[in-house]
């Protein structure tokens, strides 16, 4: 069973449809990669499956659950974790505070502070922060925000993480570090599903890919039938 | 043009530039390189007067620029497109771009510029009256960049205009920042995508750990050992 499905999810802005009748499922275990051009709709179908926007119409289920409407902290609650393309840390609090706020919000109701506090040290220290815990999140460069996002996200102990543009911003020995980082996440037992750009990365880690276009699903397959298609390559890729 | 002299910079205690020197001529690409967290973004805001070196000089046009406020900075002849397209959520993308041209001698020639901005990204065209906040992150990237050039500058500062976008955008980008030297405007290009940069640069340095390792002209760059391994991951 997929441990996430989307029917016919949709949404518009306006008169614009961000994502128009779009089909999509990502099962347990698997690194999942979305691309398309830029405004194509993949930060606006994170934020349907994440609950900051809602289907209309369309129902996304998750674990067989339809989720379609639930509040973003539900959706959390539940195991869905997510990163954001513009970043969005809490920019006055120190790095480890802001894993800590992930570990105390996570799913089991009763962790000491203790444990969180050991919890989200480890994590820093799995996303390659430590050096860097007390000091506030703004001073940190925007990759390495990114890379808090993620430690932020992994701390509420999701089943799916959801990754916008992780690799932006890195050059290309830092993407290698990062692709090594998202094959560490899967190998914990979290599902990914990862919007990216940098085609070496997503075309090595990710076992199936789907690509948008003007909100709609024009393509899906394995990274080689991807860089094969012919649509692909004319609306996205490039010769 | 530019001339950067001895730069120290620091965040507090936490030194972030020690003794960065470097020169910019006239039409020419000049690219910096180096790791996440090698000072890339701190000494472009050194430069743009954003933040203030603790010691050495900033010299344009044979002019020492640094102390001075950034929007006199901008009046001289220097537009700064920030990181990670930052623009003005609120205000619609003409109106961004109207921000761009609050230089005097630049607000003459608003509608004129206008237009070029226009011709170089079609889509802003497009979205003229939208808000920024509705803009994917490449056309913000798009918007950040048409903001800068509305001031007329002489020398543009670009920090990593191609983060986020698809690759056929980042190709189109560079192609962008070509055609802008060909025209005769001076760019200092900060960029992960090195490979590509060191295509379209003449020349570049290499930032580590705050201190410049390695300068030279991009095709020795291409094929020095070090580079290939360290920034291009061959």
């Amino acid at each position: 069973m997929p441990i996430l499905e989307g029917e016919g999810v949709t949404r518009y802005f306006g008169g614009l449809a961000a994502v128009r009748n779009v089909d999509f499922y990502v099962s347990q275990g698997e690194i999942v990669g979305l691309i398309g051009p830029n405004g194509a709709g993949k930060t606006t179908l994170f934020n349907l499956i994440s609950g900051a926007l809602v289907p209309k119409p369309g129902a996304i289920k998750f674990k067989g659950e339809n989720i379609t409407g639930a509040k973003p902290y539900q959706i959390c609650k539940l195991g869905v974790a997510r990163t954001f393309q513009s970043v969005k840390v809490f920019a006055n609090m120190p790095v480890l505070e802001n894993v800590l706020l992930g570990s105390l919000f996570g799913t089991s109701n009763s962790v000491s502070s203790a444990d969180a506090a050991r919890e989200a040290t480890e994590l820093l220290e799995f996303v390659g922060l430590s050096a860097m815990r007390a000091i506030p999140a703004k001073d940190l460069t925007l990759a390495n925000q990114k890379r808090l996002e993620v430690a932020r996200a992994l701390a509420t102990k999701p089943e799916l993480l959801l990754l916008d543009e992780l690799m932006a911003g890195l050059n290309p020995t830092e993407v290698a570090q990062a692709m090594e980082l998202v094959i560490r996440i899967r190998d914990k037992g979290i599902t990914v599903f990862m919007i990216e750009h940098v085609m070496k990365a997503i075309m090595s880690v990710c076992d199936r890919i789907m690509v948008l276009h003007h909100g709609k699903k024009i393509a899906e397959g394995t990274p080689q039938e991807i860089a094969t298609s012919r649509t692909v390559v004319e609306v996205y890729l490039g010769e | 043009m530019l001339e950067v002299c001895n730069i120290n910079t620091l965040y507090g205690k936490a030194q972030a530039l020690w003794d960065v020197c470097l020169g910019i001529n006239e039409a020419e690409i000049v690219a910096m390189i180096g790791a996440n967290g090698a000072g890339k973004t701190t000494l472009l805001n050194t430069i743009s007067g954003l933040l203030r070196p603790a010691s050495g000089s900033v010299e344009f046009l044979g002019r020492r620029i640094d102390g001075l406020p950034p929007h006199s900075i901008v009046e001289l002849g220097i537009s700064h497109v920030p990181e990670g397209g930052r623009v003005f959520p609120d205000m619609t993308v003409r109106e961004n771009l109207e921000m761009g041209a609050y230089p005097y001698h630049a607000w003459k020639q608003k509608e004129e510029t206008l237009e070029q901005v226009y011709q170089v990204f079609p889509i802003l065209k497009e979205r003229e009256r939208q808000s920024a906040r509705t803009l994917s992150g490449g056309e913000r990237q798009m918007l950040a960049m048409g903001r800068g050039l509305m001031s007329r500058p002489r020398l543009c500062l670009f920090d990593e205009p191609s983060y986020g976008l698809a690759p056929l955008l980042v190709a189109e980008i560079f192609r962008v920042i070509q055609g802008l030297r060909d025209q005769g405007m001076t760019v200092f290009l900060i960029e992960q995508n090195v490979r590509h940069t060191l295509e379209i640069a003449d020349r570049a340095y290499v930032l580590e750990n705050g201190r410049v390792c390695l300068e030279g002209a991009c095709d020795e760059l291409l094929q020095s050992d070090y580079v290939r391994k360290a920034y291009l991951g061959l």
